[in-house]
């Protein structure tokens, strides 16, 4: 076996464990708390942040096309169909929805009457999707603030104030045909369905397309017309993100203040250890060598606290996926058990940033070590 | 000759004061020789040792162990490592590793493979071949000093260094260790200085001397 490792592991685990003091086991349980507190927290994140992919999927398909053109891109259609790729042609615009002088805007999404009831996962109160002309379907949250219910007939008018002949805004009369539940507050509240079977509801042509299915390589369209259903919700998923790498490095914060730990630890040990040192160098163990043995002896303590915390965080996201252990209110959270989802970059990044905070604060100690001269103890008999 | 030491000079500074130890020390020492070096409590006989073991370096004067001008090499790790053993007062063996671990750390760092049958023999030399894994606190004195030696010789030294090897023993463990060195002297051919203040363990010197007043006299 490698001296120094030999060495290294025999310092941290001494015959007697106690001998290694308390300061090691603080040095564990910090290091161990907080890896398991940066995985477990990220795991929890990743959960909530997979529901809300699912949901936004639900509602937004994969990807879009925009600027469509029924008339001209009709090849496209054909090769969707070749590809088995599912796709809803759609119109999308702002207007206001009212009933009894109470109104509120929304985004109204106008879909080919033929490939809503298949395209779209929507939860909805009824559970049948089936939409005819003149009905439309809203989201909970907006029909809980409006007072719709099921039935209710609602006027809708565009926020562009289309004039009739007589100079009133075209407004149309549509039957809420169900509600839908989503868990993106966005979408809840502001999006509204309706189906149209000759592209022309209101008065305009479908000018998107939703798509279902890998497109990558098939479309032979220019990139800046697909979009991505991340890209349609950026903001959404780019705060989700941000508070992912905040929640990372406040929780690594733990680590950081748990490597002032370790590096007592080390500076303990190799304090403590000044004779075995002597004894080394006298036997022609260089001090590079020597100091190599601390810092050993500090990735080792460190890694395994570290390890042993990542284990431990698996551990319970296995136990919680499995068995359901934390539970939560779904009127509240709209899921009813914790959700965990283990990310193995997030676990890659945990290790590769402990090894450079544990290398920084392990070598500081080694600054002092070099000031040891094994002569003087070996001058004084060690 | 396994080793020369010419006009050693070593000063140390205390204060305002300058300490002359060493005034200009000269000997010769051929392989499978026993020099055995007495003097009064700090006569300079340790500072001598870390000379000859490279542990420090003189201010003047040159010393060549096996062919090795020691003024021609700047890393002495490797010199120590390979050419010399030491033996201290204390037993200084590493409470953590067992018996085994603690005779072979000198060959671990050589970064050599351990020859078993060599070790094996070496400790069935010393007794000890029931102790392998042990640890130090579970052994008795005059064992533990024993170790310390069977680890001073394990790379087969040119030179055994020890420093007052009784000093810490009761009467019966320093006759053992005394037997020892003659034994391994006779057995092996090695090479032995030997500083003490015991009378019994100087007369094992086939060359003994007497540091006194910074110089090195034969006795």
């Amino acid at each position: 076996m490698n001296v120094i490792l030999l060495i290294a592991k025999r310092f941290l685990m001494p015959r007697n464990m106690l001998e290694g003091g308390i300061i090691n086991i603080i040095s564990f349980i910090g290091l161990f708390i907080g890896a398991a507190s940066v995985i477990l927290s990220v795991a929890v994140l990743n959960g909530f942040q997979g529901i809300l992919e699912n949901e936004t999927k639900k509602i937004y398909g994969d990807y879009a096309i925009n600027n469509f053109d029924y008339t001209v891109d009709k090849e496209l259609i054909d090769i969707f169909e070749k590809n088995g790729i599912q796709y809803a042609p759609y119109y999308e615009e702002e207007f206001f929805i009212s009933k009894n002088k109470k109104q509120s805007l929304v985004n109204l999404k106008s879909v080919d009457s033929l490939k809503f009831k298949n395209f779209y996962d929507l939860e909805l109160v009824s559970e049948s999707q089936d939409l005819n002309h003149g009905e439309i379907i809203i989201g909970k949250s907006l029909a809980d603030r409006m007072d719709f219910s099921i039935g209710d007939s609602i006027s809708i008018y565009s926020t562009k104030l289309n004039m009739s002949y007589l100079a009133i805004p075209s407004i149309e009369e549509l039957t809420i045909k169900d509600i839908f539940q989503n868990r993106i507050l966005r979408s809840d509240e502001f999006l509204v369905f309706t189906v149209s079977k000759d592209y022309n509801f209101p008065d305009k042509k479908f000018t998107d397309i939703e798509i279902i299915g890998n497109i990558e390589n098939i479309i032979p369209l220019p990139n800046e017309q697909i979009v991505s259903w991340q890209q349609r919700n950026k903001q959404l998923f780019d705060a989700t993100e941000i508070e992912k790498k905040i929640t990372f490095f406040t929780l690594f914060l733990i680590i950081v203040v748990a490597s002032f730990n370790l590096s007592s630890s080390v500076m303990q040990i190799s304090t403590k250890k000044t004779r075995e040192m002597a004894i080394l160098s006298t036997f022609g163990m260089s001090e590079n060598r020597i100091s190599r043995i601390f810092l050993l002896y500090g990735y080792l303590l460190a890694v395994s606290a570290i390890t042993s915390g990542i284990l431990f965080a698996l551990l319970v996201i296995f136990l919680q996926n499995t068995f359901g252990i934390f539970m939560l209110n779904p009127d509240f959270y709209l899921v009813s058990k914790l959700p965990m989802v283990i990310s193995f970059k997030d676990i890659a990044l945990l290790l590769f940033y402990s090894v450079i905070i544990i290398g920084l604060f392990a070598t500081l100690p080694l600054m002092l070590i070099k000031k040891i001269r094994p002569i003087e103890l070996i001058n004084k008999n060690i | 000759m396994i080793l020369s030491a010419r006009n050693l000079k070593k000063t140390f500074q205390d204060g305002d004061n300058t300490l002359q130890v060493l005034k200009g020390v000269n000997f010769d020492l051929d392989k499978g020789d026993i020099l055995t070096i007495k003097g009064a409590s700090g006569s300079g006989k340790s500072t001598l040792l870390s000379l000859l073991g490279t542990l420090d370096k003189p201010d003047s004067g040159e010393i060549i162990i096996n062919n090795n001008n020691l003024k021609t090499i700047n890393n002495y790790d490797s010199i120590r490592n390979k050419h010399i053993g030491f033996v201290f007062q204390f037993h200084n063996l590493i409470a953590e590793l067992n018996i085994i671990e603690n005779v072979t750390i000198p060959t671990l760092i050589a970064g050599k493979n351990n020859d078993t049958d060599y070790i094996n023999k070496l400790f069935e030399y010393f007794n000890l071949s029931n102790r392998k894994k042990s640890f130090p606190l579970d052994l008795s004195g005059g064992e533990k000093q024993r170790v310390s030696v069977m680890r001073a010789i394990i790379n087969k030294p040119s030179i055994v260094i020890a420093d007052e090897p009784t000093g810490n023993l009761d009467e019966k463990n320093a006759m053992k260790m005394i037997e020892l060195f003659k034994n391994l002297n006779a057995d092996f051919n090695l090479t032995f200085i030997i500083a003490t203040h015991d009378e019994k363990v100087f007369r094992i010197g086939d060359k003994k001397m007497n540091l006194s007043n910074g110089t090195l006299k034969e006795v």
